[in-house]
């Protein structure tokens, strides 16, 4: 579907639909991932949990299960060297300060949230681990508990944390708004709910650690971030150069996977015993405990002119936060940032507060906080329209960003903001409306619209490394220190040296996620993996392709920059060429090195006073629509999804069949998050374990998402992409609600948009439902 | 990963066998057919059968006979897949068909079977749980505990009927063979269940399910409408199920069954009474739909809350009527997706 955008007409590879190398393994069974590994010796571990959402641990013996059969180890809080890591969270309010973001490794005299990790065991089997962590004495003296942010921020809550429940508070004020309400034609107010979602991963956390046999402690995990080698080595108190994460391909990762999960505790493991050990986290440790999305509550408050342009937004937002902090203070600042959308509002007030409770703490997920926004935004743009009589389309071709304008942090937009058009692509390509197919039947069709940051925040001056080099047969190696986490991050590295070294895909390997032997390029996270690495891949590409021209220049008379490097051969014009491994090897004699190592810097800024809206936040953007057709059933409330198509401005599509693959995997999650998918909680105790009640979309659900990848050639990834992980998830909710409220008058505004819920607002279940 | 715990499995090759060695192991032994239902219940430490008679490779209990004309006979381990795909099951006992087709996913139709649908487990939000997860929050009564999480106070235990075929084999009037040891009966369908959540079966434990048992279908038609979140593998939260013998214009006999409203599908015999005789009008759907309503009485114990499942009773009753009648609006004939 790639738009026919022919920003280098040379290309070989870059911007083609190629299969990628991993594609095959994974299907074939091939792909070794954390649990599939296993060593002679090794250990099985398992994490006790506690049972409460709020308790005081009275008393914690574990001699008892020290003795059981097989077991290694057994440990507790007191065994953890540095029992807590922390982030450091610059900005904020002066409600706030600045922030060192906690969490507990094991739980030491307080449990804050059912399912938080007590103790650990290994065995020499598993269910010798698992007889032994039920054999741990545990005493707990339940304590109140809070369980909404609303009550956690009341006077007199229960405090989760001593220094109390308010986390993270962030502000924008922009603008006059008191005055712009005033001149307002109309005014929409609403408020807006979403759940807590999971990441839902096909893998759960997994990892096996081993001491090796030059005493680092390795860990070989499913992980994002393979610089929490750093972390493991903080809690083991032993240098940073002792500890090696291995990340091998991952079963998904979504953000779930940003956090430490399993490799601290193996690590702790590993040192204790000096044995391999493994651990695996079963489903319902997985949707029990793991960091979760953050259910926002939104308030807005937008005001339009008669012709329909915004002229003013209020917006509070409040977030659960859980019961530890994680990033859920970062997490608040991309909603903070993002929360008018990608429209062009002259006074803006934002109040973001997210706040402590006893539940399951939240992090990182797919979208970071720009995605509850977007529910939000969206359906607050669709009432407006709705109110002055403009079409979907009409209402935010008017009031869309554009290059040069400014968000309400006051960072201007530098590249290509591919707004309208991208609602204008979609709204159309889902063609001649159909009718209803019965009388209780009714369609509808709803358009949202979003921006998405991609790479991380400025001050967090971003880098990734790579090295690229040529073996001497004139085969190429790519070392760069990515997690893929099933987005074909590897492949499109491969792609874009092949494309630079003039070799074949199939001549390309590729080396990935060793933080001792592949150069760091930082989190898979945030969209930022291709932008970043990509860049870094590409800068060490051609540095290591004029170093091969310069040594070939003389050999075959000409110039260099008449030079090109085209199917394993230096070729001249007129046609002399010469085969790689030939300037190879004039390059061993010259002493010229035929690999380089490349560190890619993002643009990178300090710290912005949000509140004055003072600049830059982020380095870039990626915006998108989305587009819905729904059937309605009026007697039951059942949404069907009858056609759904995702636009999205990537910039420069490295490998569009990559690219399609996130638009409709992001799509079909937001569906689900949209839809169905929700973790139930009762005073902090999760209904929802499995995946027979917490509800992800199977094929019967979904129509096909067709992907509409479009190409403005600005981005500031190689060959400028943008990135494209995290943006397809934003819209969904919002373009189903909005065409749920085309087709019956009613508007949801509570995630998931069940049949229920829909059924209710309809006015079928009566007063008393 | 859940394990299962340890058990010995038993393979008898006979119906005669397979009775024996339950009644030997008495209270320590189960059956298992496919084991779609039983081996996910006992990684939940739900059942924790120290001995497991398995129904596989019975020849007896497979099979289906007979013809719509004069009856039919299916054995209890005939898997839901072929039950659905069957021919003359199609064209004589639709909505027999029709639910087998919307058990779970096509995976678990292929290793599930007749029998152990219609013995399937009852469930709860707060059972359907890892034996973990109960353990923490305290057991309930239906396994290691005393006390009912749903209606603390309550003596008994309301865990859902959540079996597809069971409501329409009931409309249609099926019996079931029982076979023991010391012997075998045949009973009506609706004499296996009684309304309790843990005690949902009135056959001995070592009595086996052989055969289903359909009467001649003559002029018989039918139709089921489940009530489920997503296109595939969830559970009933409601099941509607009616069968109607129509006199020419006229309801000569009807019956109408609702699955997932308690601990036993639930028939609805003033609704189906009111058909009886007369016209299937636009009006007196409205009033048949209305009384089926009645008897629906689901706790919020698994999916929807009950004042949602009741109305839906009310639509789908109304839709399977509307379909059996020809009317326009009977909703997709096979399944509501809500
Ligand atoms: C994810 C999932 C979704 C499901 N969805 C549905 C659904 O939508 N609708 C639905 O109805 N079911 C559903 N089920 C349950 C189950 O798959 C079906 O009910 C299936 O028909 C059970 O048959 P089986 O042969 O596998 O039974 P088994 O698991 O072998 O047995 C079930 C019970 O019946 C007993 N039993 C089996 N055969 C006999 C016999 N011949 N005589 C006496 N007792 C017997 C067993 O002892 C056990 O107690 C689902 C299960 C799962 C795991
Ligand atoms: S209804 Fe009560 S006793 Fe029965 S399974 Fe549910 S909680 Fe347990």
């Amino acid at each position: 579907m790639a738009e026919a955008v022919v920003l280098h007409p040379s290309l070989r590879l870059v911007g083609r639909p190629l299969p990628r190398h991993d594609a095959r393994d994974k299907v074939a069974a091939a792909t070794a991932y954390a649990a599939d590994w296993g060593m002679p010796g090794m250990l099985q571990a398992t994490v006790l949990r506690s049972p409460y959402a709020s308790a005081r641990i009275v008393k914690l013996d574990t001699g008892r299960a020290a003795a059981m059969p097989g077991v290694a180890a057994v440990l507790t809080a007191k065994d953890v060297p540095r029992n807590t890591l922390a982030t450091d969270v610059p900005g904020q309010t002066t409600a706030v300060g600045p922030l060192r973001a906690t969490l507990h490794v094991l739980a030491t005299e307080r449990v804050r949230h059912q399912g938080e990790p007590v103790a650990l065991v290994a065995a020499e089997t598993l269910e010798q681990a698992r007889a032994a962590a039920e054999a741990i004495e545990v005493q707990y003296e339940p304590l109140p508990g809070v369980f909404d942010p609303e009550a956690a921020l009341a006077p007199g809550a229960p405090r989760v944390h001593e220094a109390g429940n308010l986390l993270a508070h962030w502000r924008i004020a922009r603008g006059d708004s008191a005055a712009a309400f005033a001149r307002a034609a109309v005014i929409v107010e609403g408020e807006y709910t979403t759940q807590f979602v999971d990441a839902a991963y096909l893998e759960p956390e997994s990892g096996v650690a081993w001491i090796d046999s030059d005493g680092v402690i390795t860990i070989r995990v499913s992980t994002q971030v393979i610089e929490h080698f750093r972390d493991v080595a903080e809690v083991l108190q032993i240098p940073q150069n002792r500890v090696r994460v291995i990340g091998p391909y991952l079963g998904g990762g979504f953000g779930g996977k940003e956090d430490v999960t399993v490799e601290v505790y193996l690590g702790l493991l590993a040192l204790r015993t000096g044995r391999p050990v493994k651990m695996v986290w079963t489903r319902q440790e997985s949707l029990l405990a793991r960091a979760k999305r953050h259910p926002y509550r939104m308030r807005y408050r937008t005001g339009a002119s008669a012709s329909g342009e915004i002229v003013a937004e209020q917006i509070d937002l409040l977030a659960d936060a859980g019961a530890y902090a994680y990033l859920s203070a970062l997490v608040l600042l991309y909603s903070t940032v993002t929360a008018a959308g990608p429209y062009r509002v002259p006074a803006v007030e934002v109040e973001a507060r997210c706040a402590y409770t006893n539940n399951p703490p939240t992090s990182a997920m797919r979208g970071f906080g720009a995605m509850q926004t977007v529910f939000a935004y969206e359906s607050q743009m669709d009432r407006i329209g709705r109110a002055l009589g403009l079409d979907p389309v009409e209402i935010r071709r008017m009031n869309a960003l554009r290059r040069g304008d400014s968000l309400p942090v006051g960072q201007v937009l530098e590249t290509h903001v591919a707004m309208p058009e991208l609602a204008e692509r979609v709204w159309a390509a889902l063609g001649p409306v159909r009718p209803a197919r019965a009388a209780h039947v009714k369609v509808g069709r709803g358009l949202a619209c979003n921006l998405q940051p991609y790479g991380r925040i400025v001050w967090l001056h971003d880098w990734s490394s790579a090295w690229v080099g040529f073996e001497m047969d004139g085969s190429l190696v790519v070392r760069c220190g990515v997690p893929d986490v099933g987005g074909g991050q590897a492949s499109s590295l491969c792609q874009i040296a092949a494309e630079v070294l003039g070799v074949g895909l199939e001549q390309v390997s590729v080396h990935i996620g060793d933080s001792a032997l592949t150069p760091l390029a930082g989190t898979t996270t945030a969209s930022r993996q291709l932008y970043m690495s990509g860049n870094a891949v590409l800068k060490a590409a051609r540095e290591l392709r004029a170093q091969l021209l310069a040594v070939a220049a003389p050999m075959l008379g000409v110039k260099d920059s008449a030079l090109d490097l085209l199917e394993g051969a230096v070729v001249a014009d007129g046609g002399r060429s010469l085969p790689v491994p030939d300037v190879l090897r004039r390059c061993a004699r010259e002493g010229v090195p035929r690999s380089h190592l490349a560190v890619y810097h993002a643009p990178a800024g300090e710290p912005v006073d949000l509140a004055t809206g003072s600049g830059k936040v982020f380095p870039d953007y990626t915006f998108g629509a989305h587009a819905a057709e729904v059937e309605i059933d009026m007697e039951t409330g059942a949404v069907r999804l009858v056609k759904y198509v995702a636009a999205h401005d990537v910039g420069r599509a490295i490998n569009p069949q990559s690219v399609e693959g996130q638009i409709q995997g992001g799509a079909v999650q937001g569906l689900g998050g949209g839809l169905l998918e929700e973790v139930i909680l009762e005073e902090g105790i999760n209904l929802t374990t499995s995946f027979a009640s917490y509800l992800i979309p199977t094929a019967a659900d979904v129509p096909d998402v067709e992907a509409l990848v479009v190409e403005s050639g600005e981005g500031l990834g190689p060959f400028n992409a943008r990135g494209i992980g995290e943006p397809p998830i934003g819209p969904p909710a919002a373009a189903v609600a909005n065409a749920i409220a085309d087709a019956t008058g009613v508007r949801l505004t509570r995630l998931p948009l069940t049949p229920e819920r829909l059924a209710r607002a309809l006015g079928l279940l009566g007063k008393a439902g | 990963m859940m394990r299962l715990p340890p058990f010995t499995y038993l393979a008898p090759r006979t119906l005669h066998a397979a009775a024996t060695a339950l009644a030997e192991h008495g209270a320590d032994a189960m059956p298992v057919a496919g084991g779609t239902d039983l081996f996910p219940n006992m990684k939940r430490r739900q059942f924790e059968p120290k001995v497991l008679v398995g129904l596989r490779g019975i020849r007896e209990l497979t099979g289906i006979r007979g013809r719509g004309r004069e009856g039919m006979t299916l054995g209890a381990g005939t898997t839901l897949s072929a039950v659905a795909a069957h021919p003359e099951i199609v064209a004589h006992y639709g909505a027999l068909a029709t639910a087998a087709g919307l058990v779970s996913s096509p995976q678990l139709r292929n290793m599930g079977t007749l029998g152990g649908n219609v013995c399937v487990d009852t469930r709860c939000n707060y059972y359907n749980q890892s034996h973990e997860w109960r353990k923490a929050i305290g057991f309930c009564m239906k396994k290691d505990g005393d006390i009912c999480l749903v209606a603390p106070g309550s003596s008994r235990c309301w865990a859902v009927s959540s079996s597809d075929t069971a409501p329409v084999l009931w409309s249609l009037g099926a019996r079931v063979r029982l076979v023991g040891a010391s012997g075998e009966r045949v009973v009506p369908l609706e004499a296996l269940y009684r309304d309790d959540g843990i005690q949902y079966l009135t056959k001995q434990p070592g009595e086996l399910v052989a055969d289903i048992v359909l009467p001649p279908a003559d002029g018989w038609t039918s139709a089921y409408l489940k009530l489920r979140r997503r296109g595939s593998f969830d559970f009933p939260v409601l099941g509607v199920a009616v069968a109607l013998r129509m006199d020419g214009d006229r309801v000569g006999e009807a019956r109408i069954v609702l699955g997932a409203v308690a601990s036993q599908p639930r028939p609805a015999p003033d609704a189906a009474a009111a058909l009886a005789g007369e016209r299937l009008t636009p009006e007196l759907i409205t009033r048949v739909a209305d009384l089926a309503a009645g008897p629906s009485k689901p706790l919020d114990n698994t999916d929807f809350t009950h004042p949602y499942r009741k109305k839906m009773t009310r639509v789908f009753v109304a839709r399977a009527l509307r379909a059996l009648a020809g009317l326009p609006g009977g909703g997709r004939a096979a399944e509501e997706v809500a």
